[in-house]
């Protein structure tokens, strides 16, 4: 069935990609590279000729046993370097046009067109990414789980209480009389009623994986294994993880970033196992550019075309796509070319993960990849 | 004879419309006037730089060499929750919904600023003159790619989006009352107008955008525009466009979902076109009428347009005068427009904000409702210290009393008679420790209702 | 005669978010071959930080990074070295003066908010005497005030207003060889001279035919040479030890080790670069801010052009 469920990691600020995958046979590299090239024990060769960053073993671990496929070698034409113009294009499919509706928004109004359930999708962090955005759908925007909801800055539980229950009197569609909107009134009910759903969530869950306190995104995961685990009928999960806007110090920032991320993948994989959601999630992983080829002394700049992951049971592991060649024939203004679509992915998204008609929210067909089992 | 507190309720509205509101020691100032002197006021600021402008710049200098819109905001959000040119700075953020240019594309905070006070400068004065200054903003053509547009291969980008989107619009079957000739034409007019290349932000900062006409590279041609032919430079474009009924129509329909109403009222609409056309498109002149308007004084008007997000946070930071100078607290307010979906200095495509009830969805209403009840229930801030005051030194015995004492205190607001019930059977049926609490309760579900949303 | 003798050296510095380079640097110190370098950022950007750098452009350490807690710092004001070797830190958000030794490890910190004499509202410049105390430029509340270098209040002087002793946003402070005093009194457009008890001496407001245009920051060189950030319009005045005027400068920057690595690896950047020729512009200071000096060098910090131009005496 292509109903699952499907957790976005966002890596904001854009992740080198060759030192996320490393073509560690490629003199190119290191010349390129001559500070901050990756070798020896800084990798863990996948075949001859690239290697994993060694801070992602859990990665390896999902590729060994055929769950993780990569993408490499992903993006859009006519790359932008600006953080925010290219996450737009990644947030609403839209390379050519400005636009403020965001690819999943659009697919929330689909899977719920009635908006009937507020936590269709939720985004953990602070702030709806655009890609959840979209005019009349309601996406729960989570801070932490267990305060989440009105007046969490209202000190005493039991003043927010009673101010709760006013104002869930308040916001019926009963009272009608004088307000303007229904809409509005129902609004507040969905955000109440999400709240409260949500809130419960973590009462439910039980697990043995302890997911590191220090780890932010291994917070944010754990809290989407609550959620899911409460079977609320959520089907979209997004998490961020960063800031990849490694221009300096990048040895030390970019691999503590995977390191986190590792862990968290790998505490987040063992609790849906045990929550028996193992066959049913896919995990998207994807930054908004790579950085450029060569290095910049302690970092690197803002580059082009990247690398994107697909993890999970259902996912037939493999490496898809070429590793892009580094020949300075090859490049783009010193970037790397992408060589596939992101909407391609998205269309695979959307049809095998989510089950829903692609052309819909792309407005086009594009070519889907062969990527869920 | 109108009393003392239909007055200041007429004052209030009028306030919140035309600015982000005022307090309840503001409006019995303003109360003096008559209500057409307080227009009148609000009609004609003074133009000039800002008095704490040196302060900003001091506590934020990263703020002065604006490296992108986020960097920009202390700027800007100081302004609107402090300047005491209301109207001055609701014009500000009108145009810079409908001449919109977003921050992330142009990616340049201090021609972001330069935009804004472009539109302080002239918002309230001629329309011609407005698009003409905007046509020559070096943020505006890099946005629209006007510096691609060539002598040889015009880009129609902001020829077309000057018609459709800058003054005459276009009806509900996208058409326009201008042709794709028309758009062409422009086009051609425009070639040669564009911003000087100015050097990458990454390693020095940002240095200053800059206008340029290059002649060499403008089509000095005939063009046939709106039936006329002649050899039209962009100014000649700007001038027949702003004269057009269309754009008459257009740009005051604006004003009037802007400012009045979110329902249109084709009526209203066409008297404020005449006055617009009459007056060659005096936009103060447009906005008297309209203010001074038996319509837009009328209560059914009154508490039915969705306050934008500015509207909201900007209203309750003036509502409790919560700072005095800036701090990091007033340079950060941007966020909380951003989480309630108004991401300002950074519209999110030319067309600008989608208005009115598109505000509102379930996590943009909690972040309203969580920051305002914050923010009215911070007993640090003078302007809740004066609600309390006001509301303590009155009847505490009678619930009702107290609500209604609130809602005046919290200036001359208003509510359904629902709400009000639930809120005064709130204060029956808990327990308090002290007046204080009480009102404290009363402030946070008062900004916590439907009603609320609407000003 | 000095301003025949000053000449430009080199810049060191690059905008950079984090690590190697500044963000709106505001205040330098040159202490045992290193420049301490603070920069400023915008609190909500959380790029503060104190570089620890060489002449030679090589970038060693950098502390007081963004954050609230022991070590860290929200919105910094200033940076002085005491005679111990340690350096200390003003932030004006959180009101507190944070010790650290010469490699940026945090050692103590103190400060109380308040109005009353032995607190603080928004520290400025910070300077040490000879017994190792410390004066804080408390801006808000218009006083010079003097602890011991654990906090303890000592003295104070001044309160709010433009007659002579007065101040109205002070600012930078710095102490000549005999101990007196000078403050930037910033929104008055002056520096003013002070005994070490306190006393008024004197006031600068003006050189040649133009005035003093909010001064953010004061250096007394070993000489008694006075340097003065003239903020408002963007130049670095000299006065000497009479505080008669010598020179004005304007910046002549050129571009930093650092700046030239960055166009190199960015070639498309550096072409934009060269597309504008703006190399003019590029060299003059954009609010010049901290002043340090040794004997033979001067730094200055350009705070909204990410650099410290250094001249030679």
């Amino acid at each position: 069935m292509n109903k699952k469920n499907l957790v976005v990691i966002q890596l904001s600020g854009g992740n080198d990609y060759l030192n996320t995958i490393v073509p560690y046979e490629s003199g190119l590299y290191y010349d390129y590279r001559p500070n901050m090239g990756l070798k020896n024990e800084q990798i863990i060769p996948i075949d001859e000729k690239i290697a994993f960053n060694s801070n992602m073993k859990s990665f390896k671990d999902s590729f060994d046993n055929d769950n993780l496929a990569i993408m490499m070698g992903i993006g859009y034409p006519d790359p932008n370097r600006s953080h925010f113009r290219s996450m737009d294009i990644w947030h609403t499919a839209e390379p050519f046009e400005s636009s403020s509706i965001g690819w999943l928004g659009k697919t929330v109004q689909n899977l719920d067109p009635e908006n009937k359930n507020p936590v269709t999708a939720v985004n953990f962090g602070k702030g709806l990414p655009r890609a959840l955005a979209c005019p009349g759908v309601s996406v729960a925007s989570v801070g932490a789980l267990e305060s989440y909801g009105l007046f969490t800055g209202v000190s005493g539980s039991k003043n927010r209480d009673v101010l709760l229950d006013t104002v869930d009197r308040i916001y019926q569609p009963m009272n009608l009389d004088g307000i303007p909107s229904l809409r509005l009134l129902e609004t507040g009910r969905g955000a109440l009623d999400g709240a409260d759903l949500l809130s419960e969530a973590p009462k439910s869950y039980q697990s043995d994986v302890e997911y590191p306190e220090d780890n932010p995104i291994a917070q944010s995961l754990k809290g989407i294994a609550q959620v899911a685990s409460a079977k609320l009928g959520s089907r979209i999960f997004y998490a961020q993880h960063g800031s990849f806007d490694t221009h300096t110090d990048e040895l030390k920032n970019h691999s503590l970033l995977w390191q986190q991320l590792s862990i968290a993948i790998d505490c987040f994989q063992k609790d849906l196992k045990q929550q028996n959601l193992e066959d049913d999630t896919v995990i998207w992983i994807f930054s908004e550019f790579g950085r450029r080829i060569a290095d910049n002394g302690t970092g690197t700049d803002h580059g082009s075309g990247g690398v994107a992951f697909l993890l999970g049971n259902s996912v037939k592991g493999g490496l898809y796509g070429e590793y892009p060649n580094l020949e300075p024939s090859a490049q783009l203004e010193g970037d790397i070319h992408y060589n596939t679509d992101f909407r391609q992915l998205y269309s695979t998204i959307l049809e095998d993960i989510l089950d829903v008609d692609s052309e819909k929210i792309l407005n086009e067909k594009f070519s889907k990849l062969s990527l869920i089992k | 004879m109108i009393t003392s507190t239909e007055k200041k309720t007429l004052i209030a509205h009028l306030m919140r419309r035309a600015g982000f509101g005022s307090n309840y020691n503001q409006l019995e100032e303003l109360s003096y006037l008559e209500y057409d002197e307080v227009v009148d006021q609000l009609l004609n600021p003074e133009f000039g730089s800002l008095e704490d402008q040196d302060l900003l710049d001091r506590y934020f200098i990263a703020s002065v060499e604006a490296r992108t819109a986020r960097h920009a905001d202390p700027q800007w959000t100081w302004r609107l929750a402090k300047s005491n040119k209301q109207l001055e700075e609701k014009m500000a953020l009108f145009w810079h919904g409908l001449l919109a240019v977003g921050g992330i594309k142009l990616d340049h905070g201090l021609a972001m600023l330069e935009e804004i006070d472009l539109f302080r400068k002239y918002g309230l004065g001629n329309f011609a003159t407005l698009l003409l200054k905007i046509s020559e903003d070096p943020g505006m053509m890099y946005w629209l790619d006007n510096q691609n547009s060539h002598k040889d291969a015009p880009n129609e980008n902001y020829g077309r989006e000057l018609l459709e989107l800058f003054s005459m619009g276009i009806d509900e079957n996208g058409e326009g009352a201008y042709s794709e000739e028309d758009v062409k034409s422009a086009a051609r007019a425009f070639t040669g107008w564009a911003s000087k290349p100015t050097p990458p932000p990454f390693f020095l900062g940002p240095f200053p955008m800059e206008f340029n006409f290059d002649e060499s590279d403008h089509d000095n041609s005939e063009k046939t525009f709106l039936g006329k032919t002649g050899n039209f430079n962009g100014q000649d474009i700007v001038d027949m466009v702003a004269m057009h009924e269309a754009t008459a129509n257009f740009i005051c329909k604006r004003l009037y979902l802007y400012f009045v109403s979110e329902e249109i009222n084709n009526e209203e609409i066409s008297k404020l076109s005449e006055v617009y056309l009459i007056n060659k498109g005096e936009i103060k002149k447009v906005l008297e009428y309209m203010f001074k308007s038996e319509h837009f004084k009328s209560e059914e008007i009154r508490f039915k347009k969705v306050k934008s997000p500015s509207d909201l946070v900007f209203g309750i930071t003036r509502l409790t005068d919560k700072y005095e100078i800036p701090n990091l607290d007033s340079a950060e307010l941007a966020v909380n427009t951003l989480l309630m979906g108004q991401f300002l200095l950074n519209p999110p495509s030319v067309e600008g904000w989608h208005e009115g009830e598109e505000w509102i969805d379930s996590g943009s209403l909690i972040e309203r409702i969580n920051y305002a009840s914050n923010e009215i229930s911070n007993i640090n801030s003078q302007g809740v210290k004066n609600i309390l005051n006001l509301v303590i030194d009155k009847d505490m015995s009678n619930p009702e009393e107290i609500l209604n004492n609130c809602l005046e205190a919290m200036g001359y607001i208003k509510i359904t008679e629902n709400t009000k019930n639930l809120i005064t059977e709130h204060l029956e049926k808990n327990k308090f420790n002290n007046d204080q609490e009480k009102v404290l309760d009363v402030l946070k579900l008062i900004v916590s209702t439907p009603d609320f949303q609407y000003c | 005669m000095l301003s025949s003798r000053i000449n430009y050296s080199h810049t060191i510095g690059i905008a950079s978010f984090e690590g190697r380079g500044f963000m709106n640097p505001i205040e330098l110190k040159f202490h045992n071959e290193i420049l301490y370098v603070l920069s400023r950022s915008n609190g909500s950007n959380k790029n503060n930080r104190i570089s620890a750098v060489s002449l030679d452009s090589e970038h060693k350490f950098e502390f007081a990074n963004w954050g609230e807690e022991n070590g860290k710092s929200i919105l910094p004001t200033s940076i002085a070295i005491d005679h111990k070797n340690q350096i200390f830190l003003s932030d004006e958000h959180l009101n507190r003066i944070t010790v650290f030794d010469l490699n940026g490890n945090f050692k103590k910190s103190w400060g109380e908010f308040g109005s009353d004499e032995n607190q603080i509202n928004r520290p400025s410049g910070i300077a040490f005497n000879k017994d190792n105390h410390i004066y804080i430029v408390d801006h808000i509340n218009s006083k010079i005030k003097k602890f011991d270098e654990d906090g303890k209040f000592i003295s104070s002087f001044g309160s709010f207003g433009t007659k002579e002793g007065e101040f109205n946003y002070p600012w930078g402070i710095s102490l000549d060889n005999e101990e007196n005093i000078y403050i930037a009194d910033w929104r008055n457009n002056r520096v003013q001279k002070f005994h070490k008890n306190g006393e008024f001496i004197k006031t600068i407001n003006s050189f040649k035919d133009k005035k003093i245009n909010r001064p953010s920051s004061v250096h007394v060189d070993d000489r008694g040479y006075l340097f003065v950030s003239n903020w408002g319009d963007n130049s670095v005045l000299i006065f000497d030890d009479n505080q008669n005027f010598l020179s004005e400068l304007f910046g002549d920057a050129t571009l930093s080790k650092w700046c030239k690595e960055f166009l190199e690896v960015n070639p498309e950047q550096s072409s934009w670069r060269e597309n504008a020729g703006l190399f003019e512009e590029e060299k003059r200071f954009w609010k010049p801010t901290g002043i340090d000096t040794n004997q033979d060098l001067i730094f200055i910090a350009d705070a909204c052009r990410h650099r410290v131009q250094i001249y030679k005496k």
